[in-house]
């Protein structure tokens, strides 16, 4: 097979276009731009059913209200001078008493806001006697002079829920697609954290959302969770809701959901 | 470095051939080799067949205008063209036919006949050649390619049964390695097949050029005979 100066000049042509179009693709294909990425979806960690798992009660007050009960007592004759200034506390709302402001409901422990008093007007038409205050103490309540103590109300475990998720949510951000349906599962995890939002431990403590379709991808999305956690730790919490007499971040549970 | 910047480099050929496993490997080098050597034949033969049909037109319109062939012969006959080499090859046997003192018109007739058929044979012949290989890298390739595909997501699959992970990031890179084994075969065998039937076209019809060339010259040399004393 003799090879004439047409077929060299061919083979010469055939490798530089081939040469050409490796570098053209390697070049163009290595230039594109990334597509901007779609806005993170968030992970929901929180859930209605479990905002309230610790019961936020409003601390006790030792020293019980004043009674505002007024006691029936007889109608007072009508030139019976008023009694003199007196911080009282509002009364019950009866016309035509002046209407005083009710007391809040959302603080059971407040203590409602003094008002001066203001001479009843003559003649009365209340069936209510004037001695109806005499149960209150001159001394106002000591449950008003206590500071009020940090609280793990709903409030907060939402508002530490919701801190977590945003740290551990760059962790989980770079964590590969586990496979279809994967996302549907929940698992809700028991976190032990030190006061400097080291993790301690982990656990699953329920898992739902699984079915025949993705079951195989709950082991998956167990050890995804523990390594997000474990990534993202320390979190910074505040420190004063670490442990409350209501509870804390100290030991907590949490929903975890795969994006 | 971002995820996409990561896939876009990820689809770059070289790094396609980098990360491929060493079968795919040798079937990607393979199938290049075929493409090279496949448009190596399509600009060899491309440009052969339009040289050969520009110059034919010059030679055959100054052949018929000519009025003494042995002196056209003697200035054009070198020339590398089938027809120039037609025109050699019947003068030649007609020389040598009518050299006897006792000319045989039959059989020279059918001498000169065969011996142009010849060359336009053994012309068609040479520029055909290589021509069998584009028409068997168009049929081989795609196959050779989907073999190293093949290869490629068993392996794969192999590795992600390996890892026991099934997430995209794991199972896509090595598919797509082993896929771009078929993107290259298909690269090979679409141009192949495509000159294979154009050139196949050109030389058939240079072939009818050729045969349409002898058959007048024979006519030319038969009446030449005739007035041979």
């Amino acid at each position: 097979m003799t090879v004439d100066r047409g077929e060299l000049a061919g083979t010469g042509a055939a490798i530089l276009f081939h040469f050409a179009l490796v570098a053209a693709l390697t070049t163009t294909l290595a230039g594109v731009a990334p597509k901007p990425e779609p806005p993170a979806m968030e992970v929901e960690m929180v859930d209605a059913e479990e905002i309230g798992l610790i019961a936020a009660a409003p601390q006790p007050v030792t020293t019980p209200p004043p009674s505002q009960a007024p006691e029936i007592a007889q109608a007072p004759p009508a030139e019976v001078a008023p009694p003199p200034p007196l911080p009282t506390p509002a009364p019950p709302r009866i016309d035509p008493v002046p209407a005083p402001r009710p007391a809040p409901t959302t603080r059971p422990t407040a203590q409602p806001r003094p008002t001066p008093a203001r001479p009843t007007p003559a003649p009365r038409v209340s069936r209510l006697g004037d001695d109806f205050l005499k149960g209150l103490p001159d001394a106002p309540s000591r449950s008003t002079a206590k500071p009020a103590a940090a609280t793990f109300n709903a409030e907060a475990r939402a508002s530490i829920d919701g801190a977590i998720k945003r740290q551990i949510q760059p962790c989980a951000d770079d964590e590969p697609f586990i496979g279809a349906g994967a996302d549907r599962i929940r698992l809700t995890l028991n976190l032990r954290l030190a006061p400097s939002g080291r993790l301690q431990s982990l656990n699953v403590v329920l898992v739902a959302g699984d079915d025949e379709e993705n079951a195989r991808y709950v082991p998956l999305v167990e050890d995804q969770a523990k390594r997000v956690f474990a990534k993202c730790s320390p979190l910074r919490l505040p420190a004063e809701l670490y442990r409350t007499p209501q509870g804390g971040w100290s030991n907590i549970n949490m929903t975890y959901r795969v994006q | 470095m971002t995820p996409a910047v990561n896939a876009a480099d990820m689809m770059s050929p070289l790094a396609l051939f980098q990360h491929a496993d060493a079968v795919v490997k040798t079937v990607m080098v393979g199938l290049l080799l075929a493409s090279i050597w496949t448009w190596a034949i399509i600009f060899t033969h491309a440009t052969r067949l339009k040289r050969i049909n520009k110059a034919t037109d010059t030679f055959e319109r100054d052949f018929w205008a000519a009025e003494d062939i042995d002196a056209f012969h003697a200035k054009r006959g070198k020339d590398n063209l089938p027809t120039a080499r037609i025109l050699t090859a019947g003068l030649d046997e007609w020389r040598r036919s009518t050299r006897v003192k006792t000319i045989d018109r039959p059989g020279t007739r059918e001498r000169l006949e065969r011996r142009m058929n010849a060359e336009v044979a053994a012309e068609l012949d040479k520029l055909s050649d290589r021509l069998n290989i584009l028409a068997t890298v168009a049929s081989a390739a795609p196959f050779v390619g989907l073999f190293g595909t093949v290869w490629g997501i068993m392996r794969s699959f192999t590795a992600i049964a390996g890892a026991n992970n099934t997430s995209l990031a794991v199972v896509a890179p090595g598919i797509a390695e082993a896929l771009f084994a078929t993107a290259i075969g298909l690269f090979a065998a679409i141009p192949a097949l495509i000159a294979y039937n154009r050139l196949t076209h050109g030389l058939d019809k240079l072939e009818a050029r050729m045969g349409r060339f002898a058959d007048r010259f024979h006519a030319t040399l038969s009446r030449e005979l005739e007035l041979e004393a």
